[in-house]
């Protein structure tokens, strides 16, 4: 299965008085079990990429096509399971437990309350504290863990995480972390929209780079960093990669590639000129 | 100097904080960092004034929380940047947006459009103009919600997490900002992100409502408290004896210090062989 963006253009009719477009043209595909980080500078267009994908919004030309005749875009898109960047955005509920179960009853799924009480423990949202809260009373890190939770709880083939670990502190990051290397051993499709490129970059297979509404960049992760043009985007790559990437400028003989920051410390500390 | 003085604070029944104070003096920078829901813009919320203590009191250059006129009137002095910045917009467009502020204090208009162009080229938010703010991407909001705060140049300043949707650049501006602004106003400064945590004079640690620190800066680092991953790098050149400091360096300043380490290290060799 595959999704593909043939020549997408969209801009926004509400607010927008000169129809500026925000995807331009835009060229690209998503594949079954793959793992994409997209990025790109603030109102580069990433949610509404994401947006498109799901069918929330529809493009102005151009085509979204799925690869596959068995199922239609339309239901394929309704099937995908998107995580709000603002969470309160997704909420409706008067309680969490109500909000996570919402999905699942929809689609009319199975063993709904174990599905309430794994999503809510996968993000790290105690089921025992927060089931009769209101989703609205939360602190945004909570509210992000119950927006995560609401998706996971349907189990999607397809993910779109928008900013997931935005606000979230150290533990709640590490839960992200293990839920999209789980998914992926599940052989799911992950597409994680951040800022945190240091983040992700271990897990993802392809990085896609937007900037303005078009496409900047789309490469697997290793030929993403060998990549000498990067430099516009130089700051947002790890500190560690920054480090390898001047040191192989001033002549060094070493690979720049190294998602790991202690191999990557290993790698100077052996190195001889 | 804004404080909160043996402060208890409950939503309904849940008690949060507990008998917690914590002052900011004039000049001062601080941090604050802590686990979700652990009481952080709760916190943020009570020092400005917007919800009020069960137990103890709020207090703003020593006029306390307890009588409502006067704190009222210091409560003006304090700017603070919302969590989430949909709740701070109250016009219509990014302009207006930046303007409403220092029209409500009765600015000149002429002043108010130069201050206006400014923060708009500051934010690079010129094509944005003539947006309304809740139509615009999660980053764009933030870069207004904290442009319209700092336009007003208020004696005490709080930011609640206010950089998590913005580009590392924009976070950087923030950043150099809030330094630049170190010794001349009180600031207080919410944030999950190590690189904005460690610029306070004073950091502070808040877990299930109970405030610790102030936590050295040095210690942190040393420590690793935050498992940053370019700390771990750090730590590992630190043991190889490559980097000796405890400070963060620019890329290009540690390429130059792993460099004249490795010199030394041939020319040892070389003399070594040569003896
Ligand atoms: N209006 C409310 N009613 C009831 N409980 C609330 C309300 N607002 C917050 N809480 C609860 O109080 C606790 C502290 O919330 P607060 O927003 O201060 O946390 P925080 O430290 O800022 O968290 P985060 O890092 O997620 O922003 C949370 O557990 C939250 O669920
Ligand atoms: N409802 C809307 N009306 C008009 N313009 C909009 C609307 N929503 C978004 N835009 C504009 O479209 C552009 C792309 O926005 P989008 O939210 O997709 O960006 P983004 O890459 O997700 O940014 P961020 O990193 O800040 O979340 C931005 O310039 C934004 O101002
Ligand atoms: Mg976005
Ligand atoms: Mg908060």
């Amino acid at each position: 299965m595959e999704i593909a963006f043939n020549d997408v253009s969209f801009h926004y009719k509400k607010g927008n008085v000169r129809g500026e477009k925000v995807l331009k043209g835009l060229n690209l595909e998503f594949k079954e079990r793959k793992c994409y980080l997209l990025t790109g500078p603030c109102g580069s267009g990433k949610t509404t990429l994401a947006l498109l994908l799901k069918g929330l919004l529809l493009p102005a030309s151009g085509k979204i096509l799925l690869k596959n005749d068995s199922i239609s875009l339309s239901s394929f898109q309704r099937s995908i399971g998107l995580a709000f960047q603002s969470p309160e955005e997704q909420f409706f509920k008067e309680t969490v437990e109500e909000e996570v179960a919402f999905g699942p009853t929809m689609l009319k799924l199975n063993r709904i309350e174990e599905r309430v009480k794994g999503g809510l423990n996968t993000t790290g949202l105690l089921y025992e504290k927060f089931s009769r809260s209101s989703p609205f009373a939360l602190s945004s890190g909570e509210q992000r863990r119950l927006a995560i939770a609401s998706i996971i709880a349907c189990e999607p083939s397809w993910y779109i995480f928008d900013e997931p670990t935005a606000g979230l502190d150290l533990e709640g990051r590490s839960k992200i972390i293990e839920l999209i290397k789980n998914l992926m051993k599940e052989k799911k499709t992950v597409i994680i929209i951040s800022q945190e490129l240091e983040r992700f970059i271990d897990l993802c297979d392809e990085i896609i780079v937007l900037e303005k509404g078009r496409l900047k960049l789309k490469t697997d992760t290793r030929t993403f960093l060998e990549e000498e043009k990067l430099d516009e985007i130089e700051h947002s790559l790890p500190y560690h990669i920054k480090v390898l990437r001047i040191l192989r400028k001033r002549g060094w003989d070493i690979p720049v590639s190294i998602t790991n920051p202690l191999h990557a410390a290993s790698i100077i500390a052996e190195y001889k000129s | 100097m804004i404080e909160l003085q043996n402060v208890s604070f409950r939503y309904e029944e849940k008690p949060l904080l507990r008998d917690l104070s914590i002052r900011i003096n004039d000049g001062e920078l601080v941090t604050l960092t802590g686990p979700n829901g652990s009481g952080k813009t709760t916190l943020a919320l009570l020092l400005a004034g917007i919800l009020q203590p069960q137990e103890g009191e709020a207090m703003i250059d020593g006029i306390k929380s307890s009588k409502p006129k006067e704190f009222e009137a210091k409560r003006r002095d304090v700017g603070i940047v919302f969590e989430n910045p949909d709740n701070q917009f109250i016009t219509t467009s990014v302009e207006r947006e930046l303007a409403f502020g220092l029209e409500n204090v009765g600015i000149q208009r002429e002043e108010i459009r130069k201050r206006v162009e400014e923060s708009l080229k500051r934010f690079s938010l010129e094509d944005l103009r003539f947006r309304s703010p809740h139509t615009l991407s999660g980053g764009e909001k933030q870069k207004v919600a904290i442009a319209s705060i700092l336009i007003l140049a208020p004696r005490y300043l709080i930011f609640d997490e206010p950089t998590i949707y913005l580009d590392p650049p924009s976070r950087r501006t923030v950043l150099e900002i809030v330094q630049s602004l170190k010794g001349t106003i009180s600031i207080i400064f919410i944030s999950q992100f190590p690189s904005e945590i460690i610029v306070g004079d004073k950091i502070y640690f808040l877990t299930e409502g109970i405030l610790e620190g102030p936590i050295r800066k040095e210690e942190i680092l040393r420590k690793n408290l935050f498992k940053i991953p370019f700390l771990s790098f750090l730590h590992v050149l630190h043991e190889e004896g490559i980097y000796e400091e405890t400070d963060i360096p620019e890329p290009d300043a540690l390429c130059d210090v792993i460099e004249t380490h490795k010199k030394k290290i041939s020319y040892r060799k070389t003399q070594k062989n040569n003896v």
